[in-house]
């Protein structure tokens, strides 16, 4: 299991999910998203195309990061989630706080 | 070689049997042009015939006419025997269906030169009959296997059925069999797979190759996976299953539900052409990488370009036969004309670009195989057969009943240590009747549930340990040294099905309770008021997915009502 990072083109950097993003995601989540290089991410997209499991420490883990690359980068994105978890984006609020798509 | 020689004298009739027995010929013989065709009809096996012209009852030229009408594809060489030398005979002779002349009275050597001339045109002309019977006998076993191979393509590449008022396509196989490959497929998020491929070649053989793609394609739609991952699922699959020589062209497309997102990975394609709303070209999106089926796996490139079109814009795909259709004069469409007709706006861009190659082709014999696809980007909505909106929940609807289970646990601190408590659960809650699109989100509560039993109940940790980003990873790390150090304590899980009723749908029914002191639920519930908060935020979010959720026992138990809807 592992959060897998590519540059994307455009200083366009994605961190792509494993299935299950919860709480045993914490340091591995926090050390994808510090090893990027700001000088080459300007927008970063998280793709959870892969995730299914999702608890209310991963919500916790994304504010950090938030607030981790806030001034750092123009535009975090979170993409190819599926309607189970755009549900609790919703619930949460989320969709308020990044672009969710 | 068996001879029908006719004649009315006795004499002739005589001399020729003569020349021909001693020559190893068998012959029989006929008085007149009635006899011949008599015996003609009853023997089957006559080779060649010598017939005289004048005779009673019937003569030669009748005979000659009867004989081959019944002939069909059938080679029986008619030889006039006559002493008349003039032009009129002779061309009567022919016409009548006759092949050669031998001169009255007979010359030995030149009737038996002639009968060995004619005895090779009977030998070529019967390997030509059975060469082309052979030949019809593999045509027919080809068309029936054509017939089955059609068959099993028919059902192998069975679309999903996508109905995306977004697409625009045209496909048109140059033989029954297409070496390009069109497919689409909804992703599990409302967005849209495309596939647009040309194997090398056309016909059966190239076409041979989309069986494993669309199966690949189809699989890989439905988890969701990236097109670069995609694209190497099939690379792999090409490159052990195609001779070197063949590989496939290939652009995979996913547009996002919301439309402002492409990703393509494209190998070996024409460019993508991208026009704006009004339709003008703005982009063209080389492909960056070798077609499939070509490179290792270890090579193999899963680099993926991310596109935000602008809204309404469209993306048009195409494959070689577009621009490589000839014209009676060999010259070629070209991509000029191509991207020409495209900036004059059409109504319908691919409709349009079809009948320009077909009228530049003017009738002519179409090369390859020619496909085309055009894709808007805006906002999404699949739509199946029928006109109703495809969901990923459509697909899992409740079938039968769902059973009235029953179902406790008693977790004692090692159990709790293990760490797969939920994921087993799951499992297990997984096989009810009507659980499977729940599964998501019922991860999510029962996870949120059971780790506020464990982590405010059993091991009382401290959610303000969260507020910072190093305390978030402080609060995990002392939650694994309480729980290694934990030693007394339980948490009981239950969970009750309750079928569907007239008033409602089938429902779970969960509770958590732990053995700790139990905590005030009042405050947990209200931290995560505070927007940026990184915690506080489960209870509020199990609330929202649930119907109810209640806590009691001093918030050592919690109970919540989930629908099944």
């Amino acid at each position: 299991m592992s959060i897998t990072c590519i540059g994307t083109g455009n200083k366009e950097v994605t961190l792509t999910l494993e299935e299950t993003f919860d709480f045993n995601c914490v340091e591995k989540f926090r050390m994808a998203y510090e090893e990027i290089d700001p000088e080459v991410c300007h927008k970063l997209v998280i793709d959870m195309r892969k995730t299914h499991y999702m608890d209310s420490s991963a919500l916790g883990m994304l504010i950090n990061m938030q607030k981790y690359w806030l001034g750092r980068c123009e535009n975090i994105r979170i993409v190819n989630s599926n309607p189970q978890i755009r549900k609790i984006f919703t619930i949460s609020r989320f969709d308020k706080k990044f672009t969710i798509d | 070689m068996k001879i029908l020689v006719v004649d009315d004298h006795h004499f002739n009739r005589e001399l020729m049997g003569f020349i021909l027995s001693d020559h190893g010929y068998d012959s029989v013989e006929a008085i007149n042009g009635a006899q011949a065709c008599e015996i003609f009809s009853s023997t089957s096996d006559i080779d060649l015939v010598l017939m005289d012209i004048n005779m009673p009852v019937m003569d030669g030229y009748e005979a000659t006419q009867r004989i081959k009408a019944t002939l069909g594809d059938k080679l029986v060489p008619v030889l006039f025997v006559t002493a008349l030398d003039d032009d009129e005979t002779l061309t009567k002779c022919l016409t009548v269906g006759g092949d050669d002349f031998v001169a009255k009275p007979v010359n030995e050597s030149v009737l038996l030169a002639k009968l060995h001339a004619h005895q090779r045109t009977i030998l070529i002309h019967r390997q030509l009959e059975e060469t082309n019977k052979a030949l019809e006998y593999h045509r027919r076993v080809m068309e029936r296997e054509h017939a089955i191979v059609d068959h099993v393509f028919q059902n192998g590449l069975k679309q999903i059925d996508v109905n995306c008022p977004n697409l625009k396509t045209h496909v048109s196989p140059m033989s029954m069999f297409n070496g390009d490959l069109y497919l689409a497929a909804p992703s599990p998020t409302g967005g849209l797979y495309v596939l647009l491929g040309d194997f090398t070649g056309h016909g059966l053989s190239a076409a041979i190759g989309c069986l494993p793609v669309s199966n690949i394609f189809s699989a890989m739609a439905e988890k969701h996976v990236s097109v670069g991952d995609m694209a190497r699922e099939i690379n792999l699959r090409l490159q052990s299953l195609l001779p070197s020589n063949m590989f496939f062209c290939a652009v995979i497309i996913e547009l996002s539900q919301s439309g402002d997102r492409l990703s393509i990975w494209a190998g070996g394609m024409n460019d993508i052409l991208v026009l704006d709303k009004q339709g003008d070209l703005i982009d063209r999106l080389a492909s960056l990488h070798m077609p499939l089926g070509i490179l290792n796996d270890h090579e193999f490139d899963t680099e993926v370009r991310v596109y935000h079109p602008q809204m309404e814009s469209r993306v048009f795909v195409y494959t070689d036969g577009v621009i490589e259709a000839c014209n009676n004069d060999g010259e070629q469409f070209g991509e000029p004309r191509l991207e020409a007709l495209l900036n004059t706006h059409p109504e319908d861009n691919v409709e349009a670009v079809w009948a320009a190659v077909e009228e530049f082709q003017h009738g002519g014999v179409q090369e390859d195989d020619i496909s085309m696809v055009e894709l808007l980007c805006s906002p999404l909505s699949l739509l199946d057969s029928n006109g109703k909106l495809l969901s990923v929940s459509n697909a899992n609807q409740l079938e039968r009943e769902t059973l009235p289970w029953v179902l406790s646990l008693t977790l004692s601190p090692a159990h709790m240590r293990e760490g797969v408590v939920i994921p087993e659960l799951l499992n297990v809650i997984n096989n009810i009747r009507g659980v499977g699109s729940h599964k998501d989100l019922l991860y999510t509560i029962l996870t949120e549930l059971y780790n506020n039993a464990l982590e405010y109940g059993l091991l009382k940790l401290d959610s303000e340990l969260k507020l910072e980003p190093e305390g978030f990873t402080a609060y995990y790390k002392a939650r694994e040294c309480l729980l290694r150090d934990l030693d007394e304590g339980e948490i009981v899980f239950s969970l009750s099905v309750v079928p569907s009723s007239e008033q409602q749908p089938p429902s779970l029914i969960f509770s958590f309770t732990d053995t700790g002191k139990g905590f005030d639920f009042v405050d947990v519930a209200n931290a995560g008021e505070e927007d940026d908060l990184s915690f506080g935020r489960g209870i509020d979010m199990v609330r929202a997915l649930c119907d109810s959720l209640e806590y009691s026992n001093q918030g050592r138990t919690v109970e919540v009502t989930y629908l099944l809807t």
